[in-house]
């Protein structure tokens, strides 16, 4: 379902063109998940933001469901990246003016929809344990607390693929150890594509297939 | 979750940094808001002050002659509606402490002008009559008259008889009344009562009407009627005054003359007005009755030229036509049975004949007096060849060839005459006598009308060709039935504003005039625009720097599939609910900045405006305007803030960058900064061609435009600059490496960077620009080719002055002492005539409606003189004195008028070539042709036309009541002194040239204090911004200074490092200001270098330097004074 076929990335420089993916390529069906390891600078972040359609590939394609996302319009690669990708950062990024519910409900604004999202977002807060904490702001949170608040706002528009970037990056070891383990169960209950980037082994053994990016080529290991 | 929920949070959480957005739209809105209230108060102020002054006067008939009071009952429909009025100008002397003051209102009014006031105050008692005055508190404080002191107060006599022919009396023009002050009044209302606009305060002295009637011997009679009267009665007015009026209030008689068989229309004036004798004439063709033309003259001398030692002295003779209804009538004597009368020939009367021992054919000598221009006489003789002598009887033998002359025609002898000129008593014999006692003034020798007013009519058009003309009945129709047809013939022709009988509506033009000369929304606008786009440039740039703190949550949006359009619609909404909360507050405030602007002007500025009247006025539609202005201001500037910010990578903005590094984008911003930059210059060159070489566009704009475009030019070459990569590294040791690396780090923030400059120039522009146009009064020597013309005083007189003060002969005439004549040797006056008005002068904000005109004689245009900014010069001659361009006679009758170039932009909103529209003296209207523009003259009040157009405009203005006078510097404090002095009958108040100039100099510098102000409230922007990017730049940079302050930098290193930046800012902000100020004042500065206060602007440059700089330390100190190697912990 998640297709990347040779994908390159250039970066120009004031001496020759700085090359971070060499001819990436990868495919993950629904319900499969993925970690991708390697060191700092390997360009795993990179190639996460070309999957997640943030930056566009120098060449080759990516197809999602089929839709090659870079061939839409501005706009509709925007309506396409809400619709289908969730992204987990490792800053968690949330709002430090809105609320933990305001944060989760904060993709549903992007687009219109029938449904009302807030009973949906109340779900999925009580899933990642923060039932109790709907109307804190994040300030108020602790690290982990943050990072679940990011991943529920991740999976409120029913990604197909969701990607995590370093979730437990600037996380103590037992609250990374809860976050990777809500990850996990989080895939298993739904059909979506989890890719998860990160340095840590730990995370890394929770998830069905590994690979490893070395010189901006994808080694699976 | 909604978007308002989204925005509501956002503006609660951010709302330090959105308070400062919010402020800026503040001060920009009300500086804009403020700068309508401004002219609205000003517009305001001026209509209720006029209107004030009017009461309930609505209308005002001020004639040029005295007529019957009865005729406002007359006329009116209601009682009390017209109220009867003398209104004269004079001056005020006090009794006792001698404090003098001149141009002094006098009207003289009974109870029925109390009531047309509109406030209690004006419900004043005044007695009807007796020797007293109610001054108003105006005049009151500056002859520190209290009630029961004594007065004096000097008016000009109106004289039936023009001073400028040879009857007028010249010697009797003016009056002084002894008053005592009844009471003191305040200047307002009815109080501060003024047909004329003006914002200075009236001095008023009011006198029962009665009393003043008898002071001036015109009992029963006034010049005024004031009406109260719905706004669309002029025509009604205007047709009632035509059907009450009389030949009694037009100073016409119809004296029936039984013995004769015939009417004499006579007039008061002794000659009859051109356009009553051509109404005259009318009326009498029209009942098909015939007339006979007389101008009756006073012959010194009559001799036979071969006999010059036989002289009658005194003697009448009259000019007839047509000239054979009178040789039909005269008895030939035998000598010459069938006597001519053609040009050049002249009958005696048998009695001088017979003296003369005339035959006919002798060549008949006639000298008489004739009146120069500034009232010098001189004697004329002529020549006649004798063709007749016809008996003393008959029409032959009629006295009242001559009408009756008070003094002269009343007189039981010939040498009780007291007449207004020179008479040699001792010339007059036995036999003149008995002639008198026996046929008084008739006439000793008849002449043509043709050589009759050849001779004697100097001015025929203006003040009269005959003295009488003369009906003959209709046969078989009495005398008192031709009377009453002629008269009401003649009535029913005249039009009453031929002869200055019209209702003038003074309310409208109350109201017209409050509109003001300049529009103060639009000046003070005008002065505000570069503070409106300092608050926006600020707006923008706090909302910049709001927006980048929050870079990683646009990054996020994006992320979680917001659109970059729809992430920089969610920050603009954000800004724009910002906005409408700042620009609702700031409407407020404007109103407190309108109010702080007025008391400006009443206190600190006041002799900007010079009037302490002045309030705040406000319209809604100000309010409508200057908030939805603000708003779309601020719109624009905060999606300007937001350009480029949501095309940047995503990712960079997740990690929190603000700015793309890459070179391409670097070069891309110099390349489209050097574009506007060209287009800017372009864009200035243009609009300085269409100025100062085609004319086409205003100097205002071009300084408003062309500043601007420089300014953007300035500003964009400095993007440019800022934005070409270093090629070499900073080298070098200590502070001055410091300094490089300091002016290096301006590039780093390339927008930031340009607006801070930019906020730095705007002000810079406007404060010295408007230094650069401050004035410097001339020299203590005044050159000719200068603003004073070379004259070191002008004087000014309320009674017109009827002799020449060049001439010993006319300063005996005027009185002067033997001390002032050795005062004013050398002095040389240059006269010219005046119709009072409205001043076209930056002292009086109310638009002209009748504005000053003054006659330059002869004597100005040849001598020349002044500055001329541009003139409409062909000629080489014209081009070495443009004062003969007056002269010129435009096919189109415009006529030529030179004014001051001031005046003409700013007062009366025109240009070279323009033309302005005026009443003439007889309430046509005249077209005035601008063919010449005075540089910073003392003229500036003035529209000047040659005295040969004036005499024709205003044949009623007699005599000269202005001057230009060369005394020698040294001198000239005395000559003033002197000259107030001896001719205080006259109220003359006279002014050192430099000291006006300086008056009005210091107008035009309060006024650029006042936009200055303005330019200093951009500075504080300026500075606000430059410290808030500083601010910014060293919370971004801490990790980076603790960096250096690990690697040994001291504290002072780093304070040095920064403000070499902020340096760097200001000089380039001073620089982008200077220059486009300097290229804008340039065409200025080259006009009147020597007026430039140079040490003041440098002075200016210095002082914005350092406030600049200041801010900068006041944001750096406290900022760096925080530890920074936790800074460098979490780096």
């Amino acid at each position: 379902m998640l297709k990347a076929e040779s994908i390159y990335k250039r970066f120009p420089t004031r001496a020759a063109d700085l090359i971070v993916l060499r001819g990436v390529s990868l495919s993950l069906d629904v319900g499969q998940s993925a970690v991708i390891v390697g060191p700092s600078g390997s360009g795993k972040s990179t190639l996460l933001n070309i999957l997640g359609t943030l930056e566009p590939p120098t060449e080759g394609r990516v197809l999602l469901d089929g839709c090659d996302p870079f061939s839409l319009p501005p706009r509709e690669l925007a309506r396409f990246r809400n619709r289908s990708v969730g992204f987990i950062f490792q800053d968690h990024h949330l709002l430090p003016q809105c609320s933990v519910l305001e944060n989760v409900l904060l993709p549903t604004l992007a687009e219109r929809r029938d449904d009302d999202p807030t009973v949906r977002a109340g779900r999925l807060l009580e899933r990642v344990g923060l039932a109790e904490r709907l109307d804190h702001r994040p300030a108020e949170l602790s690290g982990g607390e943050r990072q679940r608040v990011a991943i529920a706002r991740a999976l409120i528009n029913r990604p197909k693929l969701v990607l995590a970037d370093e979730p437990t990056g600037n996380l103590d070891r037992g609250t990374a150890e809860r976050v990777g383990e809500l990850l996990t169960e989080l895939h298993q209950d739904r059909d979506l594509v989890l890719l998860v980037v990160t340095h840590s082994e730990t995370l890394a053994e929770r998830f069905g297939r590994k690979y490893e990016l070395v010189d901006g080529t994808l080694e699976p290991r | 979750m909604r978007f308002r929920t989204l925005h509501r949070r956002s503006l609660g959480h951010y709302w330090r940094a959105h308070l400062a957005v919010a402020l800026g739209v503040v001060a920009g809105t009300a500086a804009l808001t403020g700068a309508l209230l401004v002219g609205d108060s000003m517009r305001g102020s001026l209509r209720e002050a006029a209107l004030g002054r009017l009461g309930e006067v609505d209308y005002a008939l001020i004639a040029p002659r005295f007529f019957r009071a009865a005729l406002a009952e007359e006329i009116a429909e209601t009682p009390n509606q017209i109220c009867p009025a003398i209104l004269a100008r004079g001056g005020c002397t006090h009794a006792d402490l001698r404090a003098s003051v001149e141009r002094v209102n006098v009207i003289g009014v009974d109870e029925r002008f109390w009531k047309l006031g509109e406030t209690s105050t004006d419900n004043q008692t005044m007695p009807a009559a007796g020797r007293i005055v109610i001054l108003n508190d105006a005049l009151a404080d500056e002859l520190r008259a209290a009630p029961g002191d004594d007065i004096l107060l000097r008016i000009g006599k109106p004289g039936a008889i023009s001073t400028e022919t040879l009857l007028g009396r010249r010697d009797d023009t003016t009056l002084t009344l002894r008053l005592t002050v009844h009471g003191i009044i305040p200047a307002k209302g009815l109080g501060a009562f003024s047909l004329n606009p003006r914002q200075a305060l009236p001095r008023n002295a009011y006198v029962p009407l009665v009393t003043l009637q008898r002071a001036l011997r015109q009992p029963d009679r006034v010049n005024t009627l004031l009406v109260d009267a719905p706004q669309d009665a002029a025509d009604s007015l205007a047709a009632l005054l035509k059907q009450h009026l009389t030949l009694s209030d037009l100073g016409l008689r119809l004296r029936v003359d039984k013995t004769h068989d015939h009417i004499a229309v006579e007039s008061e004036a002794f000659l009859l007005e051109p356009v009553l004798e051509d109404t005259a004439r009318s009326a009498a063709d029209a009942i098909n009755i015939q007339t006979t033309a007389v101008l009756a003259y006073l012959a010194n001398t009559i001799t036979v030229d071969a006999r010059p030692d036989d002289v009658i002295p005194y003697s009448i003779v009259a000019a007839i036509a047509p000239a054979d209804d009178l040789l039909r009538c005269l008895i030939p004597t035998d000598v010459t049975p069938s006597p001519t009368l053609l040009t050049g020939e002249i009958l005696l009367n048998e009695w001088a004949a017979r003296d003369l021992q005339a035959a006919p054919d002798n060549r008949i000598r006639l000298s008489y007096y004739v009146m120069g221009p500034l009232g010098e006489l001189r004697t004329d003789e002529a020549t006649f060849r004798l063709s007749g002598v016809v008996r003393l009887e008959g029409p032959a033998a009629d006295p009242g060839f001559t009408p009756e002359y008070p003094g002269v025609t009343d007189s039981d002898s010939v040498a009780d005459w007291n007449p207004p000129f020179p008479l040699d008593l001792r010339v007059i014999r036995d036999k003149d006598e008995a002639y008198w006692d026996r046929h008084r003034t008739t006439p000793k020798a008849f002449v043509t009308l043709a050589d009759g007013q050849r001779l004697w009519a100097a001015q025929p058009e203006r003040l009269g060709r005959l003295t009488s003309l003369r009906l003959h009945p209709r046969p078989g129709e009495t005398l008192e039935t031709t009377r009453a047809t002629f008269e009401c013939a003649f009535l029913e022709r005249l039009d009453p504003a031929q002869v200055g009988l019209s209702f003038d509506a003074v309310r409208r033009r109350a109201l017209a005039a409050g509109e003001g000369t300049t529009d103060f929304s639009g000046l003070f606008l005008g002065f505000s625009f570069f503070l409106i786009i300092s608050a926006a440039m600020l707006v923008a740039l706090l909302f910049r720097l709001g927006v980048e703190r929050r870079s990683s949550e646009v990054g996020l949006l994006l992320a979680l599939g917001f659109s970059p359009r729809h992430v920089a619609r969610l920050l603009l909404v954000e800004g724009m609910m910002l906005a409408g909360i700042g620009a609702a507050v700031g409407l407020f405030v404007a109103r407190g900045y309108a109010w702080l602007m007025l008391a400006g002007l009443r206190s600190w500025w006041a002799e900007a405006v010079n009037t302490p009247f002045l309030r705040l006025h406000d319209s809604p539609i100000s309010y409508v305007i200057g908030y939805c202005v603000s708003l779309l201001v601020a719109a624009v500037s905060i999606a300007w803030s937001l350009r480029g910010l949501t095309r940047m990578p995503t990712r960079a903005l997740l990690a929190g960058a603000i700015q793309s590094g890459r070179p391409t984008v670097r070069g891309r911003r110099g390349t489209i900064a050097a574009i506007i930059a060209l287009v800017a210059i372009g864009l200035a060159g243009l609009l300085s061609t269409l100025t100062f070489v085609t004319d086409a566009v205003s100097q205002s704009v071009t300084f408003f435009l062309g500043g601007t475009a420089l300014l953007i030019a300035c500003i964009a070459g400095l993007s440019c600059w800022l934005s070409t990569e270093p090629r070499a590294a900073v080298r070098g040791a200590g502070l001055v490496a410091l300094s490089r690396l300091g002016a290096r780090n301006a590039r780093r923030r390339v927008g930031r960077s340009v607006l801070t400059a930019g906020l730095i120039a705007a002000a810079t522009f406007v404060i010295t620009a408007l230094q650069a146009m401050r004035l410097d009064a001339p020299g203590e020597t005044p050159a000719k080719d200068s603003g004073t013309g070379g004259f070191a005083l002008l004087a000014e007189s309320v009674v017109p002055l009827p002799y020449d003060l060049n001439t010993p002969a006319g300063r005996a005439e005027l009185n002067l002492t033997q001390s002032a004549e050795d005062t004013l040797a050398g002095v040389t006056f240059i006269p010219f005539r005046l119709r009072d008005g409205d001043e076209t002068s930056c002292l009086n904000l109310y638009r002209p409606t009748k504005p000053r005109v003054l006659g330059a004689t002869d004597a100005m245009i040849e001598r020349g003189g002044f500055v001329f900014s541009t003139t409409m010069a062909e000629s080489d001659d014209e081009r070495r004195n443009p004062w003969t361009l007056l002269r010129q006679d435009y096919p189109d009758e415009a006529v030529p008028v030179i004014a001051d170039e001031t005046a003409v932009l700013w007062q009366l909103h025109s240009k070279l070539g323009g033309e302005l529209s005026i009443a003439d003296g007889r309430g046509r209207d005249t077209r005035l042709r601008i063919v010449g523009l005075l540089k910073g003259s003392v003229l500036q009040g003035e529209l000047i036309i040659a005295e040969e157009h004036f005499t024709r405009l205003f044949p009623s203005v007699a005599g000269h009541a202005f001057f230009l006078i060369d005394a020698p510097p040294e001198n000239a404090r005395e000559v003033e002194a002197t000259l107030e002095r001896e001719l205080a009958n006259y109220s003359l108040a006279a002014d050192s040239t430099r000291r006006r100039l300086a008056e009005l100099f210091v107008v035009q510098n309060t006024y650029l204090s006042t936009f200055q102000t303005l330019g200093g409230l951009g500075l504080l922007l300026g500075t606000i911004g430059l410290a808030a990017v500083l601010l910014r730049n060293i919370w971004e940079r801490r990790g980076e200074l603790a960096l250096m302050q690990a690697l040994g930098f001291s504290r002072t290193a780093l304070i040095w490092l920064v403000l070499s930046e902020n340096c760097t800012l200001v000089a380039a902000g001073l620089i982008a200001g200077l220059l486009s100020a300097g290229l804008v004042v340039a065409p200025h500065a080259a006009s009147r270098g020597d007026l430039i206060p140079w040490a003041s602007l440098m002075m200016m440059f210095v002082a914005i330097f350092a406030t600049g700089m200041l801010a900068g330390l006041a944001a750096l100190i406290p900022a760096l004074r925080a530890p920074l190697l936790p800074a460098l912990r979490a780096e």
